[in-house]
């Protein structure tokens, strides 16, 4: 942000970067031999809707979207919504690969479609040790971060967290801030 | 339109560019002054007042970093604000992080002030040192939805560092009240005889800061219905708390400019408010949920 933009509160909307998401195809094989983390079959696009004048017509989007998605991938795509108000498009497909294609695609349909600024994370769940494992690709960083929840209380399990930061690095672009590692509790998958 | 466009206002950035060159030219005139002041000291072989105009010089970059850097935690201080810890209100702390990392900020800290007026403020001179602080009436008066509006509003203060901008844009003012406070009595009676000379300037730099104050709260009112995704929230927000609320416990901690609704909340003219009539804020809101309502291309 340059001076102009601080003088006049020009601070805008970060847009959407997806170009990292297929990172995790590449990384799966490693995850899963080497890390130990077996996919789920499940993924999640986490936005922030519209309401008002948009919500209308968002609505009608974000349904031919998903039949869209239907069609072109064979993935399952289902929608949720969590108690901040954001809006999950829940993604079922046994294969990995075609998992990560649909979110790309749901996730490049959304920006398309001018939601871009309003999209939050996506979301890709794993079977790990103790606790089901997530990791979180954040939309305006462009980066992956894992979420170990431990099921208690929103409590998440750190020490998890970085191990497998530390195992993962050299796979995918892991956030290097920790501060933003944002958690995603009660992810409504089911 | 493009989204990030919605609500962009051009009539606002040129009032705010006007606003914020004349602010730039009383501080030149004042640095030229001194300068002058010192030049003259300088060829009479004064060095007292020579002294006296260097450190005059120096005093103007000095102030506004020490109210930079302290201005903040002075405030929470002087609110009586608590930081809560995270396990305190978990809840509050997911939908500050929701709304922070929507900006692609960090998350701030929260703090609470026990107070029966309702209104929120948010400080920070650094993104690690940020904090947002709600008055307990707040919290209770109002629903998740129209917290996460006021929370997104305190984002786009700090995304927009208004804290540094109200700062350099109330160092005219502030000075020229400091000079007058400081002052005893017969030097009071001296500075009137001179009025005319600097009254004029110090009703304008007062003036220019309230104005600049109320320009930064429309962007951040849009800032707030970008992040959230729902003007209506914060519209809501502001019907329940943006009428005259009682008289605020805030107004000593001297930030009136970044709470969301003004710690001096006494009807008055436009021109004398640190915050639009919330009239005029409601109606840029509905404007922008009228601008989201149109198609997407």
């Amino acid at each position: 942000m340059g001076l102009g933009d601080v003088l006049f509160g020009r601070k805008k909307l970060k847009g959407s970067n997806l170009d990292k998401l297929f990172a995790l195809s590449t990384a799966q094989l490693t995850l899963e031999t080497e890390v130990g983390l077996k996919p789920s079959g499940v993924a999640a696009v986490v936005f922030k809707p519209l309401s008002a004048g948009e919500f209308m017509q968002a609505e009608r989007d974000i349904d031919e979207l998903l039949a869209v998605a239907a069609r072109d991938s064979g993935s399952r795509v289902t929608r949720r919504s969590d108690n901040f108000g954001f809006q999950w498009l829940v993604i079922r497909d046994s294969d990995f690969e075609d998992l990560v294609t649909t979110t790309h695609l749901v996730s490049s349909e959304l920006d398309a479609r001018g939601f871009g600024g309003q999209l939050l994370a996506a979301l890709f769940a794993f079977r790990g040790g103790d606790h089901p494992v997530y990791l979180i690709y954040g939309y305006k960083r462009g980066t992956f971060w894992p979420f170990v929840p431990t099921g208690e209380d929103q409590e998440r399990d750190n020490a998890e967290e970085l191990r497998l930061k530390s195992e993962l690095e050299s796979e995918l672009p892991i956030e290097p801030d920790l501060t933003r590692w944002l958690a995603l509790f009660d992810a409504p998958l089911d | 339109v493009r989204r990030k466009d919605v609500g962009r206002d051009a009539p606002l950035t040129v009032r705010m560019g006007a606003a914020l060159a004349v602010i730039g030219a009383i501080y030149l005139a004042a640095f030229l002054l001194l300068l002058l002041g010192l030049v003259s000291a300088a060829n009479k072989g004064d060095l007292g007042a020579a002294l006296g105009y260097v450190f005059f010089l120096a005093c103007i970059p000095a102030a506004l970093y020490i109210h930079l850097r302290d201005g903040g935690k002075l405030a929470l201080r002087a609110a009586r604000a608590r930081v809560l810890r995270r396990d305190e209100v978990p809840e509050l702390y997911d939908l500050i992080a929701r709304v922070a990392a929507q900006a692609d900020m960090p998350a701030p800290a929260a703090a609470v002030i026990a107070s029966s007026s309702a209104n929120a403020f948010a400080v920070g001179t650094s993104r690690d040192n940020e904090v947002i602080a709600f008055t307990t009436e707040l919290l209770d008066r109002l629903n998740p939805e129209e917290l996460e509006a006021v929370i997104g509003h305190e984002i786009s203060h700090l995304a927009n560092r208004d804290g540094m901008v109200m700062t350099f844009a109330s160092g005219p003012a502030m000075a020229g009240s400091t000079i007058w406070d400081d002052a005893d009595r017969l030097t009071k009676v001296a500075y009137l005889l001179f009025a005319p000379l600097w009254a004029p300037v110090y009703a304008l730099s007062v003036l220019l800061m309230w104005s600049m104050s109320r320009y930064r709260e429309y962007v951040a009112d849009r800032g707030s219905a970008l992040l959230t995704g729902a003007p209506e929230q914060l519209m809501s927000a502001l019907a329940k708390i943006g009428g005259v609320t009682p008289a605020g416990d805030l107004r000593g901690a001297g930030i009136s400019a970044l709470c969301i609704v003004s710690a001096r909340p006494r009807r008055r003219l436009e021109l004398f408010m640190d915050h639009p009539p919330l009239e005029k804020r409601l109606e840029r809101l509905e404007e922008i949920a009228r601008e989201t309502g149109r198609p997407v291309h």
